[in-house]
């Protein structure tokens, strides 16, 4: 079974950069993209399968990350999907909300792409989850 | 015998009367009831005015600069003085005589009935409008009740229209200042937000031309020739840098003077943490930090601290060769006339002065206000890297503080900082 991935950011060259470091990371993932919080409400409510984790940008237009996390969290079918904060935010504050909030990790946005795929391994060999469905 | 006895007896007679009415008119010259008299001297009557200690105090109320005027009971001006009738700029015969609420502006009307009836029981004073013809006299008036010698409230009038004159000027330079701080107040905030949010959004184009210029390299390097890999490399070098000189200028802007708090703090506490954050650079470059007991003063914590550091910092990135860099930092109060500035210090504000000095590379005194600008630096990025900043962060942070700071430097012998810095607040 293929890890199922959603990424919900407004950006398209963060979604071009994110979906090729993910790619590399784990070859097997099929990557679904939510241009906003609406579209993947849309998506979680209308796909046969829900995604076995979710990557949520912060800056979002019309509803921010934080509050779409809030809602996601208070939804049964969809509070127990690990979710990453992706974002460009370096805030110690924002990092600390997100824990709050039930997030499982928070990786800040840089311009060194191989970071980012570091980052990514090291959550897909900690998520028990994950694991299974890789090795 | 020319005059028989009887002539004799009628003229000792007449004689005795004029002497009874002399000492009756010296009596009542005593006693103050009379200030002249006619006398009919051969058919020549002529008035007297004696002049008499009274003289004096008459003459005090006729010529003293203040109105002085005499009320009676029923409000009736019996007694003007010529300063009085000047000052309300209408002739003598219309006031005299006349009801004093007529040259009484109509909103003064009550207050005055109010001080004219407390004098009654005393004296009383107050400032109240007169009004004549066109005149409108702001005056201060001090009444005193003439009981029982007269039945009359005397009351010295003074003139107010100058001092009324120049409060108006005060307030209204009071609220343009004012308007000025309001606007002043929200200009800083716009600027403030503005920059943060500038920096911000600038900073995210500027991620992704370095994501990709590091794809590019990173990537299939034998394709790309090396003379276009160098330019990517150009490319990305100078994104870096205008990401330093964005994030500069974020902290830059973010040293605002709204919402600090003010603490009493102990300099030397404050001088110790900046150490201490740096604790690795300083023993990696061998620096000793040499200081003189700091006073207690009220301030801004943190932002001593990032002054302390910043200092700090610039002595070290400027050391000279390999020599370790040695800091000494002194301080004492302040003299009064010892502040060099082109702004003026405050009356009554004492200082503390802080010396921070090093035997780093030192600079050219032409260069000593250059150097707290912002991004200005006296040398090439090749030579030594910054931005330029950490200068232009202390001169912020002291002004903060209602302070100064300048600097002093040699070439070859090392720069000093002073900084003034307010020791009461």
């Amino acid at each position: 079974m293929y890890p199922g991935i959603l990424l919900i950011d407004d950006d398209d060259d963060d979604q071009f950069i994110f979906s090729t470091a993910l790619e590399e990371v784990v070859p097997a993932s099929h990557c679904h993209i939510s241009n906003n919080a609406l579209e993947a409400f849309q998506y979680l409510n209308e796909c046969t399968r829900v995604p076995d984790m979710l990557f949520l940008d912060l800056n979002m237009p019309l509803m921010n990350g934080f509050e779409f996390l809030l809602i996601l969290k208070s939804e049964a079918r969809f509070s127990l999907i690990p979710v990453v904060i992706f974002s460009t935010s370096d805030n110690p504050e924002d990092q600390f909300r997100a824990k709050e909030l039930g997030a499982l990790q928070f990786i800040t946005k840089t311009a060194d792409i191989q970071l980012l795929k570091k980052d990514l391994w090291h959550i897909f060999n900690s998520a028990p989850v994950m694991e299974s469905m890789i090795h | 015998m020319t005059e028989s006895i009887d002539d004799l007896l009628k003229k000792i007679e007449s004689l005795e009367e004029r002497l009874a009415d002399s000492e009756q008119l010296i009596d009542a010259i005593r006693a103050g009831e009379v200030d002249a008299f006619a006398v009919n001297e051969n058919n020549h009557p002529e008035v007297y005015t004696l002049q008499s200690g009274d003289y004096a105090y008459r003459v005090l109320i006729e010529e003293i600069g203040e109105g002085a005027i005499n009320i009676s009971e029923d409000g009736l001006i019996v007694y003007t003085n010529s300063s009085f009738v000047e000052l309300l700029g209408i002739p003598y015969e219309k006031i005299i005589g006349r009801f004093i609420g007529d040259f009484i502006y109509e909103e003064s009307k009550e207050k005055f009935i109010k001080l004219f009836n407390e004098s009654l029981h005393g004296r009383s004073k107050g400032e109240i409008i007169l009004s004549a013809g066109t005149n409108i006299i702001p005056v201060y008036i001090s009444l005193t009740s003439l009981q029982p010698k007269l039945a009359t409230v005397g009351i010295i009038v003074t003139d107010q229209t100058r001092l009324k004159l120049h409060e108006r000027t005060i307030f209204q330079y009071q609220s343009e200042l004012e308007q000025k701080n309001i606007e002043l107040a929200q200009n800083n905030s716009e600027l403030s937000s503005f920059t943060y949010i500038a920096s911000h959004d600038l900073q995210e184009p500027l991620r992704k031309i370095q994501t990709f210029c590091n794809l590019i390299n990173t990537g299939s390097n034998e394709e790309l020739p090396a003379v276009t890999r160098d330019y990517f490399q150009r490319i990305l070098k100078a994104s870096t840098r205008m990401q330093n000189l964005i994030s500069s200028l974020l902290s830059y802007s973010r040293m605002s003077s709204r919402g600090m708090d003010f603490e009493m703090t102990d300099l030397n506490n404050v001088l110790d943490d900046a150490s201490n954050n740096i604790r690795e650079l300083l023993e990696e470059s061998h620096a000793v930090i040499e200081h003189e007991p700091l006073p207690v003063i009220s301030c801004v914590p943190m932002q001593i601290n990032q002054l302390f550091t910043n200092l700090i910092l610039n002595s070290i990135k400027y050391k000279t060769g390999d020599t370790a860099p040695l800091i000494r930092i002194s301080a004492r109060p302040a003299l009064q006339d010892e502040i060099k500035s082109p702004d003026t210090a405050r009356d009554g504000t004492n200082y503390w002065k802080i010396v921070f000095s090093d035997n780093g590379i030192g600079f050219e005194q032409q260069y000593a206000d250059r150097i707290f600008e912002l991004f200005q630096r006296l040398h090439s990025r090749f030579e030594y890297e910054g931005t330029g900043i950490g200068l232009a962060i202390c001169k912020k942070i002291v002004q903060n503080h209602k302070g100064f700071i300048y600097a002093e430097g040699k070439p070859g012998l090392g720069a000093s900082f002073v900084i003034y810095l307010p020791s009461n607040r």
